[in-house]
């Protein structure tokens, strides 16, 4: 087709570029098109394994409604989405926060709950790191730094006796300095 | 029967993994458990048959000069949808595949079809050989997942694609007797060169029978006709 309109006189240095400029454009619309039906599934899911967590960070069945706290611009540029505090009456339960990181493979998002001064829990909602890899160190996390103290350096208790993050240090950084910024949040929010 | 054929030969002659040896970042990647390799396969499969298909009902549209680049914009496009359809339908095998689902876009096989086959054949032929090529890319890395998970652990985990929950699991033997490596990467490695190196055996073995088989059948054709000459 191409040819025969370069025949007739068309340049195809013009040509060319328009012919694949509109494959792109094709492909960015059926792309598109695909994303209006998968994104609300994908978001939603986010949202309930989100809802799911909080409870489960907190290791707690019920609590009253969370109330969502106000996040400094600091710790926003650190990748904090959100911050709830449960409370049970005038009984202030614990803290979760909603981290998004920047990880190897992608955005890793996770959950993090602060409880008695303590590290409560942790929990993946999604992440695109290599599975073998980076993604080794993620499931590890929680076991590692549950019940240790909100002042504890983050580092050492996830490397442990294995050197967990050695080699992985694009997730394990990502995941440290997200797990720091909440920590020293949750410091300066009880003390 | 050349219809066939065209499957036939994706599958087992120009098996991409074991005799081609193409596209083996992923196969050796996402093989350390059967149920993560069958849907690296299906996502393959379905990524080579969609971009099988359209190139070649547009290959007459696609000029020359720009053949590459066009192919690489369709393969990508497919490859995002399987991507974006996985996550929302499919979330644990998303998971389980992570960055190597995005990174199909980039296996040399589903280029090499379209480049090789798809641009200079019709659409039915060309959706067969993907369908065949395809089939050859899941009996590879299922051969493959199966040997390593079962060396490596004692045991068949099958995992169901949509919640991560085992479906089944069959024991072989005690874990204790299970080689570890073999489910780690570098296990990968040497569990895929044993393969391609038993199937390397077996090749000519086989080539060598279907050769006698045909000898031994035309020396019987011969034999009634040389009677019937000698009476």
């Amino acid at each position: 087709m191409v040819h025969k309109m370069a025949k007739k006189g068309l340049n195809k240095f013009i040509l060319l570029p328009l012919f694949l400029g509109s494959v792109c454009l094709v492909s960015g619309g059926v792309i598109a098109g695909v994303n209006s039906f998968t994104e609300p599934v994908i978001n939603q899911r986010i949202i309930d394994q989100q809802n799911a967590g909080y409870y489960k960070v907190l290791g707690i069945d019920s609590a009253d409604v969370p109330v969502n706290k106000e996040i400094s611009p600091a710790l926003a540029s650190k990748g904090v989405s959100s911050k709830k505090e449960f409370s049970s009456g005038t009984t202030v339960i614990g803290y979760v926060y909603d981290v998004s990181v920047s990880g190897y493979g992608g955005k890793i998002l996770f959950q993090v709950g602060f409880k008695d001064g303590k590290f409560s829990g942790f929990n993946i909602i999604s992440h695109s790191e290599t599975p073998s890899f980076g993604g080794l160190v993620l499931p590890k996390v929680d076991e590692r730094i549950k019940n240790q103290t909100a002042e504890s350096d983050v580092l050492s208790l996830l490397n442990g006796a294995d050197n967990l993050t050695g080699g992985k240090s694009v997730t394990g950084n990502a995941i440290v300095a997200g797990l720091n910024a909440c920590a020293d949040d949750y410091l300066a929010e009880v003390a | 029967m050349k219809k066939l054929r065209i499957i036939l030969d994706g599958a087992f002659k120009n098996n991409s993994t074991f005799i081609m040896l193409l596209g083996l970042c992923p196969v050796l990647a996402t093989t350390s458990g059967v149920s993560s390799a069958l849907g690296m396969g299906l996502a393959m499969l379905a990524v080579i048959i969609v971009s099988n298909v359209v190139v070649s009902l547009i290959r007459h549209l696609i000029p020359n000069e720009i053949r590459i680049p066009v192919m690489i914009v369709i393969i990508a496009t497919i490859v995002t949808v399987v991507e974006m359809l996985m996550k929302a339908y499919l979330p644990d095998l998303a998971a389980n595949l992570g960055v190597y689902l995005s990174i199909i876009v980039v296996n040399c096989v589903i280029f090499a079809r379209a480049e090789s086959f798809a641009l200079k054949n019709g659409v039915l032929d060309s959706f067969l050989d993907a369908i065949g090529t395809g089939l050859g890319f899941i009996l590879s890395v299922f051969l493959l997942g199966f040997a390593r998970e079962l060396v490596g652990t004692g045991a068949i985990d099958f995992k169901s694609f949509i919640n991560g929950e085992t479906l089944f699991l069959v024991r072989i033997f005690p874990q204790q007797y299970a080689i570890s490596i073999f489910v780690e990467n570098s296990g990968a490695f040497i569990m895929l060169g044993l393969l391609v190196a038993l199937i390397a055996y077996l090749v000519p073995q086989v080539g060598a029978w279907k050769e006698n088989r045909a000898k031994a059948k035309a020396q019987n054709s011969l034999k009634p006709n040389l009677e019937t000459e000698a009476k």
